[in-house]
């Protein structure tokens, strides 16, 4: 215990667990407390795709398994999405698949999955039973190679009973045009009207930030007849190890998530939800979501549901955290709903 | 089993060798349910950095301490090592599958490379009315540490010392690579018995250890370390290759492994 690097100030080690932590400041709490018994909580519901969901706050795909549920308490979401599924079943990347990047990950994970079958079979029934146990409806993500391909397995899907919605990833690339779905307003109204002529259920469509111009894709989802957006999908990205002198990624690239992102996530939301722009259908906002301030700033950016994905692996608690937060924040802003959290003042 | 999530407080730190400590943490929801095997994840402390980070757990109590052991390699590894009593800290656990011996091995080697050498320690405790040895490989003497610890179930703990400068302190100090030292004892085993061997410490050392047990048909187990990010078998970042041509995942299959399942040349 004499090490000469022991921390010598008692300030940074009050930081450490402050700061790092988030621990409640105890007075606050008390305060908050005592206006819970004379002040009405805030309503956290939020209509999405024509149901009601307890609250706004649902995870990013690809960051809550079934597995999850030993960890997280899976309870505190008010929607939540499977991984991507597809037709095929996939192993994923080979070599290194994550790393840590300032405020951020890299990943490049390769969608390993069972085939479509298999999910339906084996994987769905235990996704349902999870969502009746926990009264947390539960969504379908999933992806296609082509147009024909993303219609064939909406036709699957739309057979499944319980599903809440089903999310088109468009970050993954159209094998014939080797372009992400995404990243073409053309293949995106294509592909959208094929998934909307194989099913009624309410479509989100997952949109890539890896383009010029966002508005111009979350239009051409909306004429394909696209019932929601969800923004933003990880950011293409790479690092380099300088010792081996090669990108520490086995896929060289990979998709940058976490804090680091919000920013980027703002704005594209921002982009998507200008009526002015002729925007009509509710987003998703998704990107670096790891505490209730930032999810608040997505709902100034226009967002109705919040999303949180690498967070959820920092701490498992994070979505409680998030759900809480915004109740507190529309408690202490006066409003009876977070419905009534308003746009933010953009200049015109 | 359920993976707790709790805000510890440090109740000590102990040095155990050169940039090797040992953290003691109040943690009892953790410390009950951790089983020899398994893995804790402490929160990311570093500027920036944001991933909670695997660590080995030496030893639990009943009273609920847990204590992690920690190589000042990094940022986040570094604060870790200044931690002081009384500092509170988000800590997750248990990860992965617990380890468990069959009652018919009769004799089990534990063979440990640096700051690996922790998390064969709860094994150790599983090894009563076993024959039981310990390799401890270091580079340097500064970084050896464990044999007391060992010693409370096992009476044979060698050391082998990659830099020895010949001194003799260790008990069967011995100039070289643990796979060195543990080929030796084997040439100087008149019987194998029901064997099985467990490894922790550096790809290159593992690798070595489970060719040796090829040669000598003996099961061997090894502990994988892979970057890590959910912890929860979700994101599915810490893979591992399998002969099979299926792929693992340390966090949910892992942290132990069979040697001879292990695809050693896509591992990255």
């Amino acid at each position: 215990m004499s090490s000469p690097e022991v921390i010598e100030t008692t300030n940074e080690d009050d930081e450490m667990a402050t700061t790092a932590l988030e621990m409640p400041d105890f007075d606050d709490e008390a305060a908050t407390t005592g206006l819970t018994a004379i002040r009405e909580r805030p309503d956290l519901t939020v209509e999405f795709a024509k149901q009601l969901l307890t609250n706004p706050v649902t995870n990013a795909s690809g960051t809550i398994s079934l597995s999850s549920r030993k960890a997280v308490n899976l309870g505190q979401f008010g929607l939540l999405f499977t991984k991507t599924q597809g037709l095929k079943a996939r192993l994923g990347n080979k070599g290194q698949r994550i790393w840590e990047t300032p405020s951020g990950m890299l990943n490049a994970i390769g969608l390993p999955r069972l085939s479509l079958d298999d999910f339906i079979a084996l994987e769905w029934p235990r996704w349902l039973e999870l969502s009746q146990n926990l009264n947390v409806p539960v969504g379908i993500s999933f992806a296609g190679e082509s147009s024909v391909q993303f219609h064939d397995i909406t036709r699957k899907l739309d057979r499944l009973e319980g599903v809440f919605a089903l999310k088109a990833n468009f970050g993954c690339p159209n094998v014939k045009e080797g372009l992400a779905f995404g990243q073409d307003p053309g293949l995106t109204y294509e592909a959208v009207k094929a998934i909307k002529e194989a099913t009624d259920k309410p479509l989100v469509v997952k949109l890539t930030p890896n383009v010029t111009n966002i508005a111009e894709i979350a239009l051409a989802a909306q004429e394909g007849g696209a019932d929601a957006l969800a923004a933003i999908n990880t950011i293409l990205a790479m690092d380099i190890d300088i010792e081996a002198g090669q990108p520490v990624l086995g896929n060289t690239t990979g998709g940058l998530s976490g804090p680091a992102i919000y920013p980027v996530g703002l704005r594209c939301v921002w982009q998507i939800t200008d009526p002015k722009a002729g925007f009509k259908i509710p987003v998703i906002g998704i990107g670096g979501i790891d505490c209730w301030e930032t999810a608040v700033k997505y709902f100034m950016a226009g967002a109705t549901l919040v999303g949180i994905g690498t967070a959820n692996f920092c701490d498992f608690e994070t979505a409680g955290r998030v759900v809480a937060g915004i109740e507190d924040y529309c408690a202490k802003k006066g409003y009876k709903s977070v419905r009534e959290i308003p746009r933010a003042k953009f200049p015109e | 089993m359920k993976t707790e999530q709790e805000v510890a407080m440090v109740i000590k730190r102990d040095s155990l060798a050169d940039r090797i400590c040992k953290i003691t943490l109040q943690c009892p929801k953790i410390a009950s349910r951790c089983r020899p095997g398994q893995f804790v994840r402490l929160q990311a402390l570093a500027q920036k950095s944001i991933l909670p980070r695997p660590l080995a757990v030496y030893q639990t109590d009943e009273d609920g301490r847990l204590e992690v052991v920690v190589k000042d390699t990094g940022p986040n590894t570094g604060l870790y090592s200044r931690l002081r009593p009384s500092a509170r800290i988000r800590v997750s656990g248990p990860h992965g599958q617990p380890v468990e011996i069959k009652p018919e091995i009769e004799k089990v080697w534990l063979i440990g490379g640096g700051s690996g050498l922790a998390s064969l320690l709860p094994l150790a405790a599983l090894l009563e009315g076993k024959k039981a040895s310990v390799i401890a490989g270091f580079r340097t003497k500064a970084e050896a540490f464990g044999q007391k610890d060992f010693g409370q179930w096992i009476k044979w703990f060698s050391v082998a010392i990659e830099d020895s400068d010949g001194q003799k302190e260790w008990h069967s100090d011995f100039s070289g690579r643990a796979s060195d030292l543990f080929s030796l004892q084997l040439k100087g085993c008149c019987e194998l018995m029901l064997s099985e061997v467990y490894a922790c410490g550096p790809p290159a050392m593992e690798k070595a250890v489970a060719e040796i047990c090829r040669e000598y048909g003996l099961p061997c187990f090894v502990f994988l370390e892979r970057l890590m990010a959910c912890g929860q078998g979700a994101c599915l970042g810490c893979s591992v290759p399998m002969m099979d041509k299926t792929v693992k995942y340390v966090c949910k299959d892992g942290p132990v492994f069979p040697a001879e399942e292990v695809n050693w040349n896509e591992l990255a």
